[in-house]
This record gives C-alpha cells, structure tokens and sequence, in this order.
C-alpha cells in the first residue's frame, strides 16, 4: 500500500536520493524545502515518471509554528503521515573559538529544533494513527566529534539521544523512531575536496570509499518499512566502518 | 611594527615550539604551507590566545580570522590596527 512519506530538506544531496528512493516503490513523496526552490521543482519533474506521487512543500521547519502548519497541511490534503524523515540540515563549520553565536545557534535551530518541530507535528497524527515511522538523520561526526564541527556534532548528538528517548515515549502507540548516522557521503562537499585531503579521508575509511547518497537512502527505507518492526531507537552508522 | 613583529616572532616559537630562528619569520612569511610556517588550522587556535594575551587584540571571527591568518604581515598589520 502506498505510504505518505515526508522528506524534511528533501531537494538536494541525501534528502533527493531519499525522496528518489521511496517514489520508486510507489509511495506519496512530500518534499519539504526550504530555500531551494529550482532543486525541488527539477526533482519533482524528475520523478514524475517514477510510480509514487510528488508534492513539494516549502516550509522553514527550524520555525516551530511553519512546521506545524506544514505538517497539518499534509494531513488535511493526503489524510495521513505514515512516514517522516527529519533530514533537513546544515552545517556553519568552524572552532569554537571563532564560532559566532549565530552559527551556534542557526545548526542547533535548523539540525535539532527541526527535529523537534516536526516530530512534534507529526506526533498527535501518528498517535491517532496508532502507526509510524520517524526516521531522524544523524552524522558520525554526533558520536565521534570532528573539530571545527562543535555545533553541528552537538546537534547531532543531540538528534541521537532525541531518537533514542522519543522512541520510549511513543513505542505503545505503534511508532517507532530511529536514526542514520552517516559518515562521508558523495555529496557536493566532497566533490570540492582537494585531491590530498580527499586522500587523507579515504585513508581512514576502512572500505576505503565514501558512501553514496543511495545507500544512505536504501537504510532509511528499510528503517521505515516493516521489516524493521522490531527496531526502535535505534542509530546505525553508515560510515564505511567507521566508529 | 618592528615591535609588534619581534614580540610575534617569539610568541610563534614559543608557543608553537617551532624549531627556526626568529630572523626566519619574515613579515612575508606564508602561516600555512610548506613554503612558509607550515602550520595547520588548529595551530591558529594557539596564536589566538597568545596574540589576546599579548597584544589584547581578540579575534573571535572565523572570517576575520581568515584575512588575518595568511602572512606574518596579515597579523603584524591586524594587530597594528586593532589594538
């Protein structure tokens, strides 16, 4: 049966593969942007052959009462949230030292209030549901800290422990909450990597590659289907073996 | 801004433990790379609380940080500037 699938950040990089991913199986695809406009219509156009249905949804999911909105939005059109991905996410790299406050707080707003806003959205609808899966992306850089990454390591660590204590709050209702938690992922930003740092990065990966966005997208999938019905509160690591 | 330049040139061999002789540290001298100090980011970390513990000139700006941090004479002239 077709699922209603929300995809926050869903335009670019790992959020369009996750998107790709569910419209092949058919499912209704709701891609959450917030700024990228030509990204999420290229995309939709994309996938207008792909056997799910795309709908595109601007919101800034960092604003609490915007998701909100978005969220029953979606409800109200397409009658029910089966599946969210919180993927929407940035990053404003820097040490502490020379880290401004507003790029502490702009990731801590966008990367965890997010999450936050959403899945508080989303909660009541998945309750009276009595079903759901709330998939949440977290890094590697959460659970191993990466310098120059303070807030967004934060907020990813964050995300996890989030995951970890929504996935007690709502198992009894049939919801189950998990994360990704990937390491180097073929993205824009590594294309940009100069030869010898993208060396230096390939050196410490045991598989010796960067993941691609597909193989972040196929564990999503599998997170949220029913195979993985007995997992909750989860984060696994997509990292090339790395802890 | 000789001043400025020789109480730099110690704070960089002392607080960094580089093996040179002050007169080595041009004011042309490049921060990063094998042609200059050789020095990576997190180094900068250490010149930064040095250079406010000297001088009292704070740099708390990653964008500051990257217009200062390419010569000697990018810091001698930051400082010169701002203190």
């Amino acid at each position: 049966m077709a699922r209603v699938v929300v995809i926050t950040g869903g335009s670019k990089g790992i959020g369009s593969a996750i998107c790709r991913a569910f419209a092949e199986d058919g499912d209704t695809v709701v891609v959450n942007y917030s700024s990228s406009t030509e990204a999420a219509e290229s995309l939709k156009v994309e996938l207008s052959g792909s056997k799910g249905k795309v709908i595109l949804e601007k919101a800034d999911i960092s604003d609490f009462a915007a998701a909100k909105r978005m969220i029953e939005n979606i409800v109200d059109k397409q009658g029910r949230i089966d599946v969210l991905v919180n993927n929407a996410g940035i990053t404003r790299d820097g040490f502490l030292m020379l880290m401004s406050e507003k790029d502490w707080q702009d990731v801590i707003d966008v990367n965890l209030g997010g999450i936050f806003n959403c899945c508080k959205a989303v909660c009541e609808h998945m309750i009276s549901q009595r079903s759901g899966a709330i998939i949440n992306m977290a890094s590697l850089s959460g659970i191993t800290g990466l310098a120059g990454q303070t807030n967004y390591s934060a907020s990813k660590g964050g995300v996890i422990a989030f995951t970890k204590s929504l996935s007690k709050e709502l198992a009894r209702f049939g919801i189950r909450v998990n994360a990704v938690a990937p390491g180097m992922i073929e993205t824009e930003m590594t294309d940009s990597l100069a030869d010898e740092a993208r060396k230096q990065f390939l050196d410490n990966i045991p598989l010796r590659r960067f993941g691609s966005p597909r193989e972040v997208a196929s564990v999503v999938k599998f997170l949220s289907s029913e195979g993985a019905g007995y997992i909750t509160g989860e984060t696994i690591n997509i990292s090339g073996g790395i802890y | 801004m000789q001043d400025t330049l020789d109480t730099l040139r110690t704070l960089f061999i002392t607080k960094l433990k580089l093996k040179i002789s002050p007169e080595e540290i041009k004011e042309e001298t490049p921060i990063f790379g094998a042609e200059g100090l050789d020095l990576d980011s997190i180094d900068i970390l250490e010149l930064i609380v040095g250079i406010k513990k000297e001088f009292g000139v704070e740099i708390a700006d990653r964008k500051i940080a990257e217009k200062v941090f390419i010569t000697i004479g990018s810091i001698v002239q930051y400082i010169e500037s701002n203190r």
